[in-house]
């Protein structure tokens, strides 16, 4: 490469050698185990899965489409299957605190076969209890201590009705209780005839109904004694008959988890419980009618209230788990507490305690996009909190952050041995490092994912078994080595780079798919080069509408560029537009106008808010090369104005710097730029063109519009030498450059491209310090010293016009 | 059913009616009679002028056995308290009328108890008792006010006796030309409650018991019927064997025994079942 000289066409593009491909097509090559350019990310997570201590759990960070999920699904999944199945979590009933669910941990599959031996039970209970209090033993039992106490009262009633009698003095029923009265002929003496009796007889009568009375009323107070006495008798035997019923049955069961205390301890809680609530086996049996609410045995209040919710269950596990949650959620991640309506109200128990993605990971790997989680609300606090406190504990929002107070459940914490895998853009990676304290003591380990790896050949060969990988996974079509070739060139067009790959795997595979389907349709066995030609243009083509509409209007003139022909203080810059997943580039006419002033170059895109900081920044730059070169010794009496015409949207960016510069050089010089070529590059204060981003596009939209006119063989463009390694042009641009129609000029200094741009020398300073007569340098120098004269003759005048107003 | 079981229809039916508890049964069994015989129903409550007498004594005090309570006896209140056992006796009826279809009356008489019942028996072909109760309490009573403070003694299971399934309609059979028509009803109130018929055979001597025997079951036709023989008994001995059978219902015709104050107190004091009187 020599700078200031066109690039010959072999510097444009960097075609793959498909002689160095030993197969034919990619179904004699085998599949790639490992993945192509990412040790640093693999040892990455390597280490982090490896070691088992608290905080180490891992940010993959990287960007989308470089087989990120991919990779940590096949290390997660292998290292999980080498790893014993985690236990079983199940919460149960807390009989003294309901609102405090108990959670019980069970080797791997227990907890199913708990939940199945407890239905059994409560099954069984059903009919065993109901059938105990049916029985003839107990019902004889219960009659003779209810006998027994209606023996003993009606003996003492009886007893006082005699005593009565014997007196004249009947018991009488009353609508509410009853009464004694003396009695006459076998009926109650009339009112009239006891006021009628003498006033002894009177008394006498009254003071035996009186003395009735007062037996009446001992006996009386007897009573809720008795009652209290039989009524503990009937509980006994109730508890007795209970236990009887329900002993033998739950003993086998707590015999088959006696190895399991908590569990075993629940059994013998649940035991108790039943005898003091053994009502609710007694209620309607399934064959009867459904309650009010609908319900039949099957959901009775025994069966919730004694059953077993398993909300983690390992039995079909052969492993450790690993769980990706696609929706991570705070609920879907630290599980929920459902509810039902009964009767118009909402209520909840320990049965509606639903798991969350912590719990089915837990023992195992969790997998999260970092987005999706950053974005769905309290799920990364809540997930920070578990981490933390190493348990899940199960909390609605809303009791969570105090913002409700109702009564609800609080499930016992279960611990937690997670490791969690987030997957997500540098970018969030860099923004919780530095917002989220946090976060640095919980994910320790980055595994950051390269966007390029190098192209040599040997990983020309991988990248070949990696697409060979890809088709075969997708039962595609083979390639054959010229599209393979042809992929791995586009791979590098995708890096921007000719000695590199771009790691964005699933733009390649989106191509081979795109390129087996035209396969299909031209009825070929075999994908070939046209095919992912054909995939390519057809990407390009389904994105590239506003592409062309531009082109158009440059082609109308509806937006101005000119490209033949010379203008001062004009120059065609290039940028890059990125419309969603589609980059292009256009020229923009940039012109500079001087005048006299106090040597500030204005920028007029930053004046009206269009110019980023980046453009200003090199606008300022190119101001102080200015200075620095041309007005050292005078002061720089200019004022530039630089503009990017027709432009309405924002301009963002240095690369246009060089050709600001050009156009303003060109202006103070007053030599004419060539507007057959166009420029990007940006420029540092000493005058070197630096490299920019998107060259292979720029150079390819000023192409366009060329072609479009018709080549001259003059048109071309000036980039900076520092990016000649990352051509790889269109097919077309190089075959342009080859036949001498279009040129790539590779630029170090302003001084080459003002060169290239003028046909003018630029001039160098000679021995006393001086330009060169006839160069540009020399012509701008003067220009400025121009400038700083009649700027200082200008000031002298004023001084002068002062100075006489001020006479008398 | 034989064609000369209803050579005498039933047209009236009067119920005797008190306090809620314990009406329902007879209530039944009358309306059950009354809808198979498309009679018609009246209900009676009877204020008993023993209680008013009580309550008009100015030493008078009412104990509450189950509440365990005790209140000095007025007339107004008890005037009260018996309109609303009558209103609610009123609207016990009505309902199960309407539930059974048949049509009916109600109305409150005051007076002596036994008295008052004889009055209705006469003017109705077939009378019920169960609900009312003299004003004097008896033996059954007592024990019966024991129940209530048993009942609240609250057990998972249920003693034995509350869950014997109710036994027969039970009927009293003897050579008078009524005992037909009190066949007849017990035949009725059976088949509408789907229960045996229990006939208790009413001789002087064990000789005719067969005749009599083989009379009713030839009138009962295919139902199934189960017999007793009972020789000159008295009305306690009626209540007796029907409370041992746990009868549902006692059927008998109202005869000349029967019809007289004495025998009407002896079934108010010792009835467990309802009691339907057949004119």
């Amino acid at each position: 490469m020599q700078a200031g000289k066109p690039l010959p066409s072999e510097a444009l593009y960097r075609a793959c050698d498909v002689r160095a491909f030993s197969f034919e097509t990619t179904a004699e090559l085998e599949d790639l185990t490992g993945i192509l350019g990412q040790e640093r990310a693999v040892e990455a997570i390597q280490f982090g899965i490896g070691l088992g201590r608290d905080g180490y759990n891992l940010f993959v960070l990287g960007a989308p489409g470089t087989g990120r999920h991919t990779l940590v699904r096949d290390f997660l999944e292998k290292k999980g299957s080498q790893a014993p199945a985690p236990p079983d979590w199940c919460y149960v009933n807390n009989f003294e605190d309901p609102n405090k669910p108990n959670a019980l941990e069970l080797p791997a599959g227990r907890a199913g076969k708990l939940r199945e031996d407890v239905a059994k039970l409560l099954e069984e209970l059903h009919t065993a209890i109901p059938a105990a209090f049916e029985s003839e033993d107990y019902r004889t039992r219960r009659q003779a201590v209810e006998e027994e106490f209606k023996e003993y009262q009606g003996r003492m009633l009886g007893e006082i009705q005699s005593r009565a009698q014997e007196q004249g003095i009947a018991l009488v029923r009353t609508p509410v209780g009853f009464a004694f009265a003396p009695v006459r002929e076998g009926e109650v003496i009339n009112p009239d005839d006891f006021q009628r009796l003498p006033e002894d007889e009177r008394q006498r009568v009254q003071e035996i109904i009186q003395g009735l009375e007062k037996e009446l009323r001992s006996a009386m107070q007897g009573v809720p004694k008795l009652v209290r006495e039989v009524r503990e008798r009937v509980r006994t035997l109730d508890r007795e008959t209970t236990m009887f019923a329900v002993g033998s049955l739950i003993d086998d069961v707590i015999a088959a988890y006696a190895d399991f205390d908590k569990v075993a301890a629940h059994l013998r809680s649940m035991q108790a419980d039943i005898v003091e609530n053994v009502e609710l086996f007694l209620g309607p049996g399934d064959q009867g009618p459904p309650s009010l609410t609908g319900r039949r045995a099957a959901d009775s209040p025994a069966v919730r209230r004694y059953t077993v919710n398993v909300v983690v269950d390992h039995n079909d596990s052969n492993g450790a788990p690993v769980v990706f949650e696609d929706h991570p959620t705070y609920q879907n991640l630290v599980g929920r507490i459902e509810h039902r309506a009964e009767m118009g109200a909402l209520v909840t128990d320990f049965s509606l305690i639903k798991s969350g993605a912590l719990h089915r990971a837990n023992g195992g790997f969790l997998v999260l996009d970092a987005r999706k989680l950053l974005a769905q609300p309290f799920a990364w606090e809540g997930l920070k909190q578990a981490l933390t406190a190493n348990q899940i504990r199960i909390e609605s929002l809303g009791q969570a952050f105090s913002l409700v107070s109702t009564v609800s459940l609080e499930p016992e914490p279960i611990p937690l041995g997670v490791k969690v895998v987030l997957i997500g853009e540098r970018m969030l990676y860099y923004l919780l490092q530095a917002h989220d304290p946090e976060f640095s003591n919980l994910f320790k380990v980055a595994a950051d994912f390269e966007d390029q790896t190098e192209r040599s050949e040997v990983n020309d060969q991988l990248f070949a078994r990696l697409i060979a990988t890809l088709s075969r996974r997708e039962e595609l079509r083979a390639l054959d080595r010229s599209a393979v070739a042809r992929l791995i060139e586009q791979s590098a067009r995708a890096a921007a780079d000719t000695e590199k790959l771009s790691m964005r795997i699933r733009s390649t595979a989106d191509l081979v798919r795109e390129a087996d389907y035209w396969a299909a349709q031209t009825g070929k066995e075999v994908i070939g080069v046209g095919e992912v030609q054909r995939a390519i243009d057809d990407k390009i083509r389904r994105s590239n509408r506003i592409e062309e509409r531009m082109r158009e209007e440059i082609l109308r003139d509806t937006i101005l560029i000119d490209t033949d022909g010379e203008k001062v203080g004009q120059i065609n810059g290039l940028s890059v537009i990125q419309v969603g997943g589609y980059a292009f580039g256009r020229p923009s006419r940039i012109t500079a106008r001087l005048r006299m002033g106090a040597g500030k170059v204005l920028d007029i895109e930053r004046e009206v808010d269009l110019g980023g900081p980046l453009h200003s920044k090199g606008v300022l730059i190119l101001s102080s090369f200015l200075g620095a070169r041309y007005a050292s010794d005078h002061p720089l009496a200019l004022a530039a104005s630089l503009v990017f015409e027709q432009s309405y949207g924002g301009v963002e960016g240095d690369s246009a710097s060089s050709a600001e510069l050009y156009a303003l050089l060109s202006a103070l010089a007053r030599a004419p730029i060539k507007q057959s070529l166009a420029v990007t590059g940006s420029v540092n204060q000493h005058g070197e063109i630096q490299a920019i981003g998107g060259v292979n596009e720029k150079i390819e939209g000023f192409f366009d519009v060329c072609e479009a006119r018709g080549l001259t063989g003059y048109q071309g463009v000036l980039i900076p030498a520092s990016n000649v390694k990352h051509l790889m042009l269109r097919r077309d641009v190089v075959e342009a450059a080859e036949a001498g129609r279009f040129q790539i000029y590779p630029v170090e200094t302003v001084d080459q491209g003002i060169e290239i741009l003028t046909d003018l020398p630029a001039g160098g300073r000679d021995a006393e310090g001086a330009f060169p007569e006839k160069t540009i340098n020399r012509r701008v120098e003067r220009r400025l010293i121009e400038f700083a004269e009649k700027r200082r003759r200008f000031a002298g005048a004023g001084a002068q016009n002062k100075n006489n107003d001020e006479k008398p | 059913m034989t064609r000369a079981f209803t050579e005498r229809r039933i047209r009236r039916i009067v119920v005797a009616l008190g306090a809620e508890k314990g009406q329902t049964p007879v209530l039944e069994a009358a309306a059950e009679i009354a809808a198979t015989m498309e009679a018609e129903i009246t209900g009676l409550f009877i204020e008993d002028t023993n209680l008013l007498r009580l309550a008009e004594l100015p030493f008078a005090r009412e104990f509450s056995w189950s509440r365990r309570a005790e209140r000095d006896l007025r007339a107004a209140d008890i005037e009260h308290e018996l309109r609303a056992q009558a209103t609610a006796a009123r609207r016990a009826l009505e309902t199960i009328a309407k539930r059974e279809g048949v049509a009916w009356s109600f109305r409150v008489a005051r007076g002596h108890m036994p008295s008052e019942l004889l009055k209705a028996a006469m003017e109705a072909d077939l009378m019920a008792l169960g609900a009312a109760q003299r004003s004097f309490m008896g033996r059954s009573d007592i024990r019966g006010f024991a129940e209530g403070v048993t009942g609240q003694i609250q057990g998972r299971g249920r003693a034995g006796a509350a869950t014997k399934p109710a036994g027969p309609v039970t009927v009293v059979f003897d050579r008078l030309a009524a005992s037909m028509r009190a066949l007849e009803v017990g035949a009725r109130l059976a088949q509408a409650n789907r229960c045996a018929l229990r006939v208790l055979i009413v001789v002087g001597t064990h000789k005719s018991a067969d005749e009599l025997s083989a009379r009713a079951r030839e009138r009962l036709g295919h139902q199934r019927v189960g017999f007793k023989t009972l020789i000159r008994p008295q009305i306690a001995d009626l209540l007796e064997a029907a409370r041992d059978e746990s009868a549902r219902a006692l059927v008998l015709h109202a005869g000349k025994s029967i019809l007289e104050q004495r025998a009407i107190e002896a079934l108010l004091d010792e009835l467990s079942c309802p009691v339907l009187l057949v004119r």
